[in-house]
């Protein structure tokens, strides 16, 4: 989003004939003092910026968790909507909540249509996933819960339905993130749900000194995760043991709280990586036979460097330095390092946590929505995180009074420095690294339609925040691109595009972060690069086409069926 | 009747007074000894922080009481108060290696850049100890310094030619330099101290798969899965031996001695935890099992009894007592988990 105060005429007409300049009049930190990146807007849309009444938390383990915030476009009308995932307040009676799904009106605010949209049911909400499983270009709504799982069915124009039983859902762990992908090259999207724990409510905790405290994941079993299979008739199997799903201990060890499903193997079929909190990552290799293996021991994306397990939370998936493969990058507790897992040319996976420069800054934060982004389009991928306890430490500076003071932490803004080096930018972050709560979804998308990607954060009492991207982006050049298989979007496509030289790579995706949906379509920020001479795009079922360079600055869709084979 | 004001007089001997204790004072005043907000916590540990300060208040030039305090903070997790307090110990003391030994310690999680000095200086009197090599080497590792790191792990292992810990990061050093042969050598040398090992048969699945050994990666890989995560390694300079205090400590101290075959007395340690704090249900799974084991069946039944009384949600105190109620049952690995 482009301030409106900072684009009068004589200001676009100044900054017109930077691009000439190259690379280096373009991004931020250009000019006399660094200005503020991103605006919370949150009021200004329309959106809740403010939880009605929060009372202090009961240690109870669920109420802290909470991470959905979803953007997509719902009733199909070109702009982006937003689906919030609510958890009851701690001590409410009834332990159960209806989301809100906000639509988004031709002014750009956000209007409340929970009731209308048919997503007004009450639950104990957890996060989202967001796809069209029946191709019939509607985007349906999969919910995880503390409890059973809610599947609305987008009957057209932002109308849902709960068809959980008719599509065949039957999940009542507790589930955290869920992400949709064709895992065997049907045409339909499958959905993989991870669990955390089998939470026991009866069950105290205390930290060494024996003060009450949320209980952390050792403190119980994990829960196997599921793996839905898409039937084409709107109807969806468990396949988890058929598919192998099963390891380790049968889910005893698997607690899983963030999901990607793509290709992280290059051999064109989409994986699945899960994070597990305190246990061993799991990394699905599709087998191309309707089964996998978890092969994230293995590949080096399993524990830190020692070998060790750590809290694992949140992934963001991205090329971060320019090499043409995948990176991961995955949020921790305080205390222990973000771990960045770069793609190499072997099989392995290597850690580059401390080389990245994260690692001087993360220690005292405890990391759960991420995500790569270019949001100064100097071509290479930034990285946002947001942040919040889960156990208590020492208050920080600007956090709220009373019983939150020891959870709430401020989030935090790193730009890449186009190696995959990063460089923390809060004083650039404007409000989004400034304001200090206890903050868990982050989800991605243009919210206004202007070429650049803005935030939205979902806290965990239930208020929201949306920050506008308002990063200086004179004379670099930007591309959103928007793939299509049978008419929806193809979710774990990978897209290069090949301009000056250079590749570019982008995912389209809407599941990763914590508990959240974006917008899948691959935003490339290009810097100076003016003009596209291809795109190549590996679809999910495996196949590869390639198509025509373009003109940049603009939204691009791209149909499978409609490139040219390799 | 008139009233006069109060007397000034004595006032000032009492300040002269109270300045004169003040110059001869070696220490800082009470205000200035490391105090965490002790909201909530534990009665019994907050009698036990007050006694370690008030050592310190008294003897404010000992490091023993200050590395006493230092270590009361570190057992109960308040890691920053416990570095200020270590700091003033070596201060004090700069001779007794211990004290940088455990600064080290206490800073490694929040700060192991920090770490990196008061870990060196234990060194130069624990260079014969290989768990302080190993401990430097880690925080070396996790600052971004493996070829140093390299050297302690190095000195750790001829050290102590039986450990696999430095082996073990000898090889995960080598695999993040994708120097596989040489890691490979070291990781199976790991596993030959010990096979059970779980980083070196993790670090050696990597190895041999980028070695194109896919096969046995996967073995290791697999049997990775079925081992308990290693525990870590005993190292009687950096763990403080302190009494207990609160259910928590209690319930440890408790295990202990019951691994060191002193039932009663562990028995006594499981009460007082469950004295301390009721709820605390791993202290009341630890004396129903020891109860068990010495005959009392119904005792440590009524023990779980009251736990599902306490708050009948709790679903785990039913799978325990459905353990206890079978006679057969094995009742080791059942209860609560770790927190």
């Amino acid at each position: 989003m482009t301030n409106p105060r900072r684009t009068g005429r004589a200001f676009q007409i100044a900054l017109s004939s930077l691009p000439s300049l190259g690379l280096a009049g373009c991004g931020p930190g250009q000019g006399s003092g660094p200005p503020p990146l991103f605006e919370d807007v949150t009021s200004e849309l329309g959106l809740p910026a403010a939880a009605e009444t929060w009372p202090d938390g009961t240690y109870s383990t669920p109420e802290i968790m909470q991470g959905g915030v979803g953007l997509f476009d719902c009733d199909e009308d070109g702009d982006l909507d937003l689906c919030h995932v609510r958890v009851p307040p701690p001590r409410a009676t009834e332990k159960r909540i209806s989301n809100r799904m906000y639509r988004q009106e031709s002014d750009g605010r956000f209007a409340d249509v929970t009731e209308e949209a048919g997503l007004a049911e009450a639950g104990f909400g957890q996060g989202l996933a967001v796809g069209d499983t029946e191709n019939d270009g509607d985007l349906d709504l999969y919910i995880t819960n503390y409890g059973p799982d809610s599947f609305f069915a987008n009957g057209g124009e932002g109308r849902f339905a709960n068809v959980t039983e008719r599509a065949g859902f039957r999940d009542d762990w507790w589930s955290t993130s869920a992400a949709f992908g064709d895992y065997d090259a049907d045409g339909f999207l499958d959905l993989y749900v991870a669990h955390y724990l089998r939470f026991d409510p009866g069950k105290r905790c205390t930290d060494p000194s024996d003060r009450e405290e949320y209980c952390g994941p050792r403190a119980f079993n994990g829960a196997p995760d599921t793996l839905y299979r898409n039937e084409g008739n709107g109807t969806f199997s468990d396949r988890t043991q058929e598919a192998g799903i099963v390891l380790p201990q049968q889910g005893a060890r698997a607690t899983g709280l963030g999901v990607v499903f793509t290709d992280l193997t290059q051999d064109g079929r989409p994986d699945v990586f899960v994070a597990n909190d305190a246990q061993a990552n799991q990394l699905w290799v599709n087998r191309g036979d309707g089964t996998f293996a978890d092969e994230g021991i293995l590949r080096g994306v399993a524990f830190d460097q020692q070998g060790r397990p750590e809290a694992n939370m949140g992934i963001a998936v991205g090329d971060v330095d320019r090499d043409g493969l995948l990176d991961l990058l995955v949020t921790h507790l305080w205390q222990e390092n973000n771990r960045l897992y770069l793609g190499t040319r072997g099989p392995l996976f290597r850690d580059f946590t401390v080389g990245s420069g994260l690692s001087r800054h993360d220690l005292e934060r405890t990391g759960f929505g991420c995500g790569f982004f270019d949001f100064d389009h100097d071509a290479d991928l930034d990285l946002a995180l947001v942040n919040g306890a889960v156990r208590r430490r020492p208050p920080l500076p600007g956090a709220p009074r009373g019983f939150w003071a020891d959870y709430a932490e401020p989030n935090e803004l790193f730009e890449n420095d186009g190696s995959g080096v990063f460089t923390l930018v809060d004083e650039k972050a404007g409000s989004f690294a400034s304001e200090v709560e206890v903050s868990r979804g982050l989800a991605f998308g243009d919210l206004d339609s202007d070429g650049d990607v803005d935030m939205v954060v979902s806290n965990a009492d239930n208020s929201l925040r949306a920050y506008r991207n308002d990063a200086p982006t004179a004379g670099c050049h930007w591309l959103q691109v928007r793939v299509l298989t049978r008419g929806r979007d193809a979710l774990g496509a990978q897209i290069r595009l090949r301009a000056g030289g250079r590749e570019f790579l982008g995912l389209a995706l809407s599941a990763y972060s914590y508990c959240s949906a974006s917008d899948p379509r691959a935003h490339f920020g290009l810097g100076p690069t003016a003009v596209i001479d291809e795109i190549a795009v590996l679809w999910p079922d495996g196949t590869r086409e390639t198509f025509p360079g373009t003109a940049v600055d603009r939204g691009i869709t791209l149909r499978q069926g409609e490139g040219r084979k390799p | 009747m008139s009233s006069s004001p109060p007397a000034r007089r004595p006032r000032l001997p009492s300040l002269a007074l109270a300045l004169a204790l003040c110059a001869c004072h070696r220490g800082p005043p009470a205000q200035e000894i490391p105090l965490p907000s002790l909201a909530h916590v534990d009665p019994e540990v907050v009698e036990a922080i007050q006694a370690a300060r008030d050592l310190v208040r008294r003897d404010p030039g000992s490091s023993e009481a200050w590395g006493g305090l230092a270590d009361r903070y570190l057992v109960h997790d308040f890691s920053k108060e416990a570095a200020r307090c270590y700091a003033r110990a070596e201060e004090l003391d700069p001779d007794r290696a211990v004290w940088a030994y455990r600064l080290g310690w206490s800073l490694v999680n929040d700060d192991p850049a920090r770490a990196v000095a008061p870990f060196e200086r234990s060194l130069r009197s624990l260079d014969s100890y290989a768990p302080a090599h190993e401990a430097f080497a880690q925080v070396l590792v996790r600052v971004g310094r493996p070829d140093e790191a390299f050297e302690h792990l190095a000195r750790a292992s001829e050290l102590d030619p039986e450990s696999p810990v430095a082996e073990t990061g000898l090889g995960l050093i080598l695999l993040a330099r994708s120097d596989f042969e040489p890691a490979r050598k070291h990781l199976e040398e790991a596993l030959e101290r010990d096979g059970k090992h779980v980083e070196a048969h993790v670090g050696l699945a990597q190895v041999l798969l980028a070695l194109g050994r896919e096969e046995e990666a996967r073995r290791h890989a697999e049997l990775s899965r079925t081992l308990p995560q290693t525990s870590r390694r005993s190292d009687l300079f950096a763990s403080p031996n302190l009494p207990p205090a609160g259910a928590r400590a209690r319930t440890q101290f408790g295990n202990q001695l019951q691994r060191q075959g002193k039932p009663e007395e562990a028995a006594e340690q499981f009460r007082l935890a469950l004295a301390s704090n009721p709820g605390y249900y791993t202290a009341r799974w630890s004396l129903a099992r020891l109860l068990v084991k010495q005959g009392k069946r119904d005792e440590a039944i009524e023990l779980l009894r009251e736990a599902e009384r306490m708050d009948p949600s709790f679903e785990q105190v039913r799978e325990d007592l459905a353990r206890l109620l079978e006679p057969a049952q094995e009742t080791e690995e059942a209860g609560s988990g770790d927190e």
